[in-house]
């Protein structure tokens, strides 16, 4: 069997799909091939899709899609040892200008895939995309293990474990450094007690980032989100530093969860549901050729992922988007050659996403090398606090003393300073 | 809560051929052993010197793929493996 369309989409992601629903507008004949039984069975989300990217291809799609939370209260906890400090924001929802919605990607993927459909794209179920067609280095579709399928252009959009980029040497291996392997757990909790719980109103959620001494020697973090009626509590760390550490991904969680920092928000609640998936942390220099005769990259797989503010479904958006758009053109000047592509690179170049990675470049690395910092640095805000909230007949003056001291003893000033450097040059 | 009784949750529909190929001679060299540790569903074990794959359990991160330089995986065919209902 073999198909010929405009063009194929590897993938029913937020990235694919995008794609496909701009190209299906802009009367593309496109296909989107996915593995799983339906848009959405094999993905996994951190917790929260930024409203920005979505908005901006369908406005107020939050009237209508299906969504868990709207996230008001964006937190960080900083995790001791029997002890933690929590540093938040909390605002009232504007429910015309959400931030961002927590979303579970089983029901969120199966609705967009919709979307694209009903715009005019066609949807392939369970179909496992094997290999790219090419023929004197110019795609021409895709090899599935139910047939070929022909194509003038073909946007790869298969998620972190990109195989096919591989495949096709638009990228080399990833190492363990520039990949985070996450495991995350549903907890399912009645509604009004997740809103008693977290302090919330209806439909309102919270995000709350855990950094600190469960994660020493790790480059990861921990996380909980709230669903409608269940919880997201998960971790993550770049695949060589668990090897390194030796920490088997579930242990590390069980730990997590009897922690009483986040113990106490997931206390009484039955898990659903136990899910791993991989996060792309290469950053800008892990990137893959974003664009090569007759073939495109988006979201996971082109690596785009921030894992400073945990973005990631929004860039495969994004990413998805100026993909479509540049097929579309391409189409109207019959040329999907490299240089017609090469569009899609700028655009993407062009945007917040490729100039914040571009700027944090080697900022993991830097976290990596120096991993001590994370564990010093959340000691010292914990014993810092500890010292201040305590009263014990020093003088504040002396308290002061002390914090600094304390400060001190757990990291070299020199180190501090050189900390302080490479944040603000990678960050600000 | 044992991880057993985690993937004792999780619903797969399974191939009859494994997606996961080991090099045995290679496992039977290997000091590290990384695969046990980093596979976030235990699908590794070890017996003697042999490796037992247990791809039925596979959860597809490819976390293993990036840790293993010997481990071929590949996706499962089209429509079997994991299917989560909460992702």
């Amino acid at each position: 069997m073999t198909e010929k369309f405009d063009a194929v989409v590897v993938g029913a992601g937020p990235a694919g799909t995008t794609s496909a629903m701009v190209m299906a507008k802009g009367g593309v004949n496109v296909a989107i091939v996915e593995r799983g039984e339906f848009p959405g069975s094999k993905n996994v989300i951190g917790g929260v899709l930024y409203a920005h990217t979505l908005n901006q291809m369908m406005p107020g799609f939050w009237k209508e899609a299906p969504l868990e939370r709207n996230v008001v209260w964006h937190s960080y906890c900083i995790m001791g040892r029997g002890e933690h400090t929590m540093v938040g924001y909390k605002h009232e929802g504007s429910a015309d200008s959400p931030n961002g919605f927590t979303v579970l990607r089983s029901k969120f993927d199966r609705w967009y895939a919709r979307k694209a459909e009903e715009a005019g794209a066609t949807l392939i179920l369970k179909t496992n995309v094997t290999e790219l067609l090419s023929s004197g280095g110019k795609v021409y579709g895709v090899k599935t293990d139910r047939g070929d399928l022909e194509s003038d252009v073909v946007v790869v959009s298969e998620g972190a474990n990109t195989m096919l980029c591989e495949k096709a040497g638009l990228m080399g291996k990833p190492r363990p450094d520039q990949m985070a392997v996450a495991v995350r757990e549903i907890v399912a909790l009645p509604s009004d007690k997740i809103q008693e719980r977290f302090g919330l109103k209806e439909n309102e959620g919270a995000a709350i980032h855990y950094l600190g001494s469960l994660f020493r020697g790790l480059v990861g973090f921990g996380f909980l989100y709230t669903n409608r009626d269940s919880i997201s509590v998960g971790l993550g760390a770049t695949v060589s530093s668990m090897m390194k550490a030796h920490v088997r991904p579930y242990d590390l969680m069980e730990r997590f969860k009897e922690d009483p920092s986040v113990e106490h928000f997931i206390r009484g609640g039955l898990v659903k549901e136990y899910q791993a998936h991989m996060i792309p942390e290469g950053g800008y220099g892990g990137m893959p050729r974003l664009y090569a005769d007759g073939v495109l990259v988006a979201g996971d797989s082109a690596m785009l992922s921030n894992p400073i503010t945990g973005e990631g479904a929004d860039l495969a958006i994004l990413s998805g988007r100026l993909a479509g758009e540049a097929v579309v053109r391409a189409r109207r000047l019959g040329d999907y050659s490299t240089r017609t592509l090469s569009a899609y690179g700028r655009a993407l170049g062009d945007s917040f996403a490729l100039r914040d990675m571009k700027k944090q470049a080697g900022l993991l690395k830097y976290v990596e090398e120096n991993v001590e910092m994370v564990d010093a640095y959340s000691e010292a805000v914990n014993a810092a606090l500890k010292e201040w909230f305590s009263v014990d007949g020093a003088t504040r003056e002396e308290k002061a003393r002390r914090i600094r001291g304390t400060v001190i003893s757990k990291r070299p000033l020199g180190k501090v300073l050189m900390d302080l450097w490479v944040i603000w040059r990678k960050l600000l | 809560m044992r991880l057993e009784e985690k993937l004792y949750l999780l619903r797969h529909v399974v191939d009859e051929e494994s997606h996961i190929r080991v090099d045995q001679e290679q496992c039977a060299k290997c000091v590290d052993r990384v695969c046990l540790d980093i596979c976030p569903a235990n699908v590794y074990s070890y017996s003697g010197d042999r490796v037992f794959v247990a791809y039925e359990n596979c959860v597809e991160c490819g976390t293993c793929r990036i840790a293993c330089p010997f481990i071929d995986w590949r996706n499962p065919l089209g429509g079997t493996g994991i299917s989560y209902r909460f992702g």
